[in-house]
């Protein structure tokens, strides 16, 4: 049974009966805004809530809405998982596709996480994560602080009194 | 789809709030993120601001691998210090999930100076020793822990010692193993002690003990681990099975019903009581500990082509090779098989005559073994496996000993859905013509048939694919 894989990650399906084709296997997912996605049944299947869905037969002729998941961000998640099911062994090239699908700024990538979450895409989030880590560790507090933009809110005695009681965190 | 980061702009008051979207994150989320960093880095968080300030105490993974290069620093000056505080310290009720931890590179306990330094201790402030593993290991369990991971510390010489540490969990679900001893004990509280347990790694591991018997696994692999005593291996559960170049004895296997996928790697060389080993020399400078999507054991590592590698360790021939009943049979319901080994293997060619039917059985790949005495084995795979669709031969790749005259006529099978043979071979060796007369001759097609020729060992770049095409040129 072999899948079909969608090129992008919009892809317009034919005839409006039913959005599971059984020939080649499509479903539909709505974002949050309403905008239609059609993805390979495969692909969709990387989201393990989408597959529970499909597995219990809770997915309706329709499609699977996903009020949580805005049409940009699902666009990102859909030409991942697209990718990943495509050539799963080619593992050179989807390093390198996985590089550059993270090189993005840092509130899209909370996003994707956020989506990932929700959509339970592990690999997903796995990658996601371990970007968002590689960017604190090594970092000194202020440095983290300056990078993502958090604003310090203890004053200086009790940013004192924390670094006193938990100083062996810092030796 | 991609755009540059961009650095967080200089802002202030609540302008800047707005900006910091990774404390919006919920707990779960920054956890996630977390169980990405080392423990001293999450506990450094504490300062970060007050959404922050009490995250670290319920992080559910503690990470605490010292020695992953120029990462993850500055590293704790006092490992044990550090580890004792962060596991006191951290909130009682938070669940803990996940244990990843390296062995303590020195053995001597008596020597353990807390506060002092000592010669013996590495600057890196590994200043922990073997019952500090241990504990973490026990504090970890007695928190519920799901996933413990104890890898060899590049500089440890010894194998840890799990004989007192009782490996009693109905949390634990994934342990991985490497350089540790597995006497009976820990053998039989792995198997019906660890209700929970699915996925065990073991990685050059010694194994004392009859059996592993567990009906919760899922998923075992096992890669160059030394098997002292006779093994049995029962898992009526089992889905995937990894056993790869195990030392002294093969195990044997029983009750594999739900097996789909396994790899099965043997060199007879180490197959034997007597054999000893050639240690390899550690280079902790390229020591890599930093794999935190956890896989030691990567199938990457255990291509077929390291076959001619493993023959340069010194062997004792001329004992019996040992263990590995069953080891076919049992694999009788998969629906993906991989069997590697040289030439001559002396326990899959005697485990051959019990071959089954493997009706399941969609994916196969066979090394070298399966070309002897006129391809027999080969041919007996493919009359019994008649729904098979995709076959790979990974033969040997050390041109030197290969025996050119293979005639496999009169030898015949039927698999009406074979779509694809992958051939990898030496560049030198004829015999792929051979093959591919006997594939056509049993109805195989000649575009179904590709062969990847590569020179002995010695990489040159750029090397063509060898298309069916040029195959009979």
């Amino acid at each position: 049974m072999a899948a079909t894989t969608a090129d992008g990650s919009k892809v317009v399906g034919g005839g409006e009966k039913s959005n599971v084709d059984e020939e080649s296997k499509m479903i539909t997912l709505f974002s949050s805004d309403g905008e239609r996605f059609e993805v390979t049944q495969e692909a969709a299947a990387m989201s393990q809530t989408i597959h529970h869905m499909m597995e219990d037969g809770c997915v309706d002729d329709e499609g699977v809405h996903l009020p949580n998941v805005g049409s940009s961000i699902l666009a990102m998640v859909i030409e991942y998982c697209n990718r990943h099911v495509a050539s799963p062994d080619e593992k050179e090239d989807i390093r390198s596709f996985d590089a550059g699908f993270v090189n993005v700024e840092h509130h899209t990538l909370f996003d994707i996480i956020r989506a990932a979450n929700y959509l339970d895409v592990k690999e997903l989030m796995d990658l996601c994560c371990q970007t968002v880590a590689d960017s604190i560790k090594s970092k000194s507090v202020e440095e983290i602080r300056e990078l993502f933009g958090i604003v310090n809110d203890f004053t200086p005695e009790e940013e004192a009194e924390i670094r006193k009681e938990n100083q062996w965190a810092f030796e | 789809m991609s755009r540059k980061k961009a650095k967080a702009d200089a802002v202030e008051g609540d302008a800047a709030a707005a900006d910091d979207r990774l404390s919006a994150l919920s707990d779960e989320l920054l956890h996630k993120v977390m169980s990405f960093l080392r423990a001293w880095e999450v506990a450094r968080t504490c300062v970060l601001s007050r959404r922050w300030r009490s995250l670290w105490a319920s992080a559910p993974c503690i990470d605490l691998r010292v020695c992953c290069k120029a990462r993850h620093r500055p590293l704790p000056m006092q490992l044990a210090r550090f580890a004792n505080h962060f596991l006191l310290l951290r909130e009682v009720s938070a669940p803990l999930d996940t244990l990843r931890l390296l062995s303590s590179p020195t053995r001597n306990e008596t020597l353990y100076y807390p506060y002092t330094d000592s010669p013996e201790y590495d600057d890196d402030g590994e200043d922990y020793c073997c019952t500090d593993v241990e504990m973490w290991i026990r504090a970890a369990i007695n928190r519920g822990a799901r996933f413990i991971q104890l890898s060899q510390h590049p500089r440890d010489e010894a194998f840890s010692d799990l004989r007192r540490v009782p490996v009693i969990s109905c949390h634990l679900k994934h342990l991985h193993l490497s350089g540790t001893m597995l006497y009976d004990k820990t053998l039989r509280q792995l198997s019906s002690q660890c209700p929970s347990l699915e996925v065990l790694e073991l990685k050059e591991c010694f194994l004392d003990g009859p059996q592993i018997s567990s009906a919760s696994l899922i998923s075992l692999t096992m890669v160059e681990c030394r098997i002292m005593a006779d093994l049995s291996i029962a898992a009526p559960n089992l889905i995937s099975l990894h056993c790869v170049c195990p030392y002294h004895r093969a195990p044997s296997f029983e009750n594999m019903g739900s097996l789909a996928t396994g790899t099965i790697m043997l060199n007879d060389s180490f197959l034997h009581d007597k054999f000893e080993y050639k240690y390899k020399d550690l280079n902790p400078d390229v020591f890599e500990c930093d794999s935190d999507d956890g896989s030691d054991s990567n199938d990457d590592n255990y291509d077929s082509d390291a076959d001619s590698d493993l023959s340069t360790c010194e062997g004792i021939y001329g004992a019996n090779v040992l263990g590995g009943q069953n080891v076919i049979c049992s694999l009788s319901n998969a629906t993906s098989l991989e069997l590697i080994a040289d030439s001559g293997e002396v326990i899959l060619n005697r485990e051959l005559e019990k071959c089954p039917i493997f009706s399941n059985l969609k994916a196969l790949s066979l090394g070298e073994w399966c070309m002897a005495a006129d391809l027999h084995p080969l041919v007996l795979f493919l009359q019994h496996a008649p729904n098979l669709e995709r076959l790979f031969l990974k033969l040997k790749m050390d041109h030197e000993e290969i025996e050119e005259n293979i005639n496999p006529e009169g030898s015949s099978f039927a698999c009406k859905n074979l779509a694809t043979v992958k051939i990898k071979c030496h560049e030198e060796d004829e015999r792929v013509h051979v093959l591919a007369q006997f594939f056509v001759a049993n109805g195989i097609s000649m575009e179904k048939i590709s062969v990847d020729r590569r020179p002995t060992r010695v990489t040159r770049p750029n090397l063509p694919i060898v298309g069916p095409k040029t195959l009979m040129g």
